[in-house]
């Protein structure tokens, strides 16, 4: 006995098989055991690839739909934009700071050898020579009144330079630690950071020190900066090769 | 919006396993659905409707799939295998298999990354996407009849690793047409 040729078996279990040839294989299939138990295997197959359909993640739409600018997960977004109206705060102090420095301040590199002096004769301070510039007494914005002794020997405030150890390279005072007035600033800045001079912040270091208030720790250098999650908008994508 | 949000919703579990049969695992499979979606987004302005919206994204699941095994194939791993000599896992160490279903489709989900990948790509359509033979043909610009004999080819070299690796049993009437046939090899013609 000829048995079916398979292609037509294969197609015949798909239902794809023309009526006029599916007749045929329907009527040699009840005569002929061997083709019929072929016919079987391949229909455990499609049974078998029934079972092995997998639920797809939950995340996979949500994330979709979010990368498109469509999906819910605004919260994220918000945190973003906070963070970055905290580095934006933090840039704004430290440029009302740099402006508002004495000539006399380490800082200013040619002023370097006054300073020291000024931070010996403060024996209070002097036994921490690593210690942070003093906080600001309140959680508020570093104001006007809070440096405002700056220049004046024996004042509190930013002017008292005994928290500043004394550096041999005097004329290269390229950082200073700034500190933070408030909790709320979150990503990407830390106690720590340093400023130079010029305004550019420099990545934050491993192992700087954590700032006791923040509520958020501030980004190690390999995890995303906020400005890397900002592309939520769907003009970000332009038309490509997706056309049919 | 809303349609795409719902084309998403509706097509993400067939897009979801049609990557997964391909790249074979959930991490890759996850972030080429995602590809593909997004594609999808950025080309719905081009969308012509030449086609249905069904068959276009099972076109870029396809392209992202075959991007993905190229990648692959780069690194090392391409799948190669003679149509009728096919490397089969040794079956000394396979555990005892039944027929049951679930066991059936772990075996199956082992034999199917051992197809070659033309083989693979249309077995997966039709059987994880449910394509007809003629959005296969289309998708993958191929005839129809090459659809339907590397199916047939695709489901004998299926049905050879399973029987070899005990998922189907040793006494079926299957293997009987095996030995007659020489397993895949043509019977006749109705």
């Amino acid at each position: 006995m000829e048995h079916c040729d398979i292609e037509n078996l294969s197609a015949f279990i798909d239902g794809e098989l023309p009526e006029e040839s599916a007749v045929h294989v329907r009527a040699h299939l009840e005569h002929c055991p061997s083709c019929r138990a072929l016919a079987d295997d391949f229909a455990a197959l499609k049974d078998g690839f029934a079972a092995l359909e997998t639920k797809p993640p939950d995340t996979l739409a949500p994330g979709v739909m979010y990368k498109i600018g469509l999906g819910a997960e605004l919260p994220r977004v918000r945190r973003v934009i906070t963070s970055l109206v905290g580095v934006a705060a933090c840039l704004i102090a430290v440029l009302i700071i740099a402006r508002n420095l004495p000539a006399s301040h380490p800082l200013n590199g040619a002023a370097g050898g006054g300073a020291l002096e000024s931070g010996v004769e403060n024996a209070d301070m002097g036994d921490m020579p690593n210690m942070p510039a003093p906080e600001a007494g309140g959680a508020g914005m570093p104001g006007g009144s809070i440096f405002s002794g700056a220049g004046q020997p024996g004042s509190h405030g930013m002017d008292d330079t005994s928290g500043f150890p004394p550096k041999a390279d005097a004329e290269a005072p390229a950082a200073v630690p700034v500190p933070v007035p408030d909790g709320n600033i979150t990503g990407g800045f830390s106690p720590e950071t340093e400023i130079t001079e010029d305004g550019a912040v420099p990545p934050p270091q491993n192992g700087a020190p954590a700032m006791e208030r923040d509520p958020e720790p501030s980004p190690s250098p390999g995890e995303p900066s906020p400005s890397d999650e900002i592309e939520v908008s769907p003009s970000a994508f332009p038309p490509d090769d997706g056309s049919p | 919006m809303d349609e795409f949000s719902e084309l998403v919703r509706t097509h993400q579990g067939r897009v979801y396993n049609v990557c997964l049969r391909f790249c074979g695992n959930p991490d890759d499979a996850f972030d080429l659905s995602q590809e593909v979606f997004l594609k999808a987004w950025r080309g719905m302005e081009g969308f012509r409707g030449e086609s249905s919206v069904y068959t276009w994204l099972y076109r870029l699941t396809v392209n992202a799939c075959a991007d993905f095994a190229r990648k692959k194939a780069r690194r090392g791993g391409t799948v190669s295998l003679d149509e009728t000599q096919l490397p089969l896992p040794d079956a000394r160490f396979e555990p005892a298999l039944t027929l049951e279903r679930k066991e059936l489709a772990r075996a199956l989900e082992e034999a199917l990354k051992r197809l070659p990948p033309e083989y693979r790509q249309v077995v997966t359509l039709r059987e994880t996407a449910e394509l007809s033979y003629k959005e296969i043909a289309k998708l993958l610009e191929i005839e129809e009849g090459t659809v339907k004999s590397r199916l047939s080819r695709a489901r004998l070299a299926l049905r050879e690793m399973l029987i070899k690796t005990g998922n189907y049993p040793e006494d079926s009437a299957s293997n009987r047409h095996k030995a007659n046939g020489k397993g895949g090899g043509r019977h006749g013609t109705l």
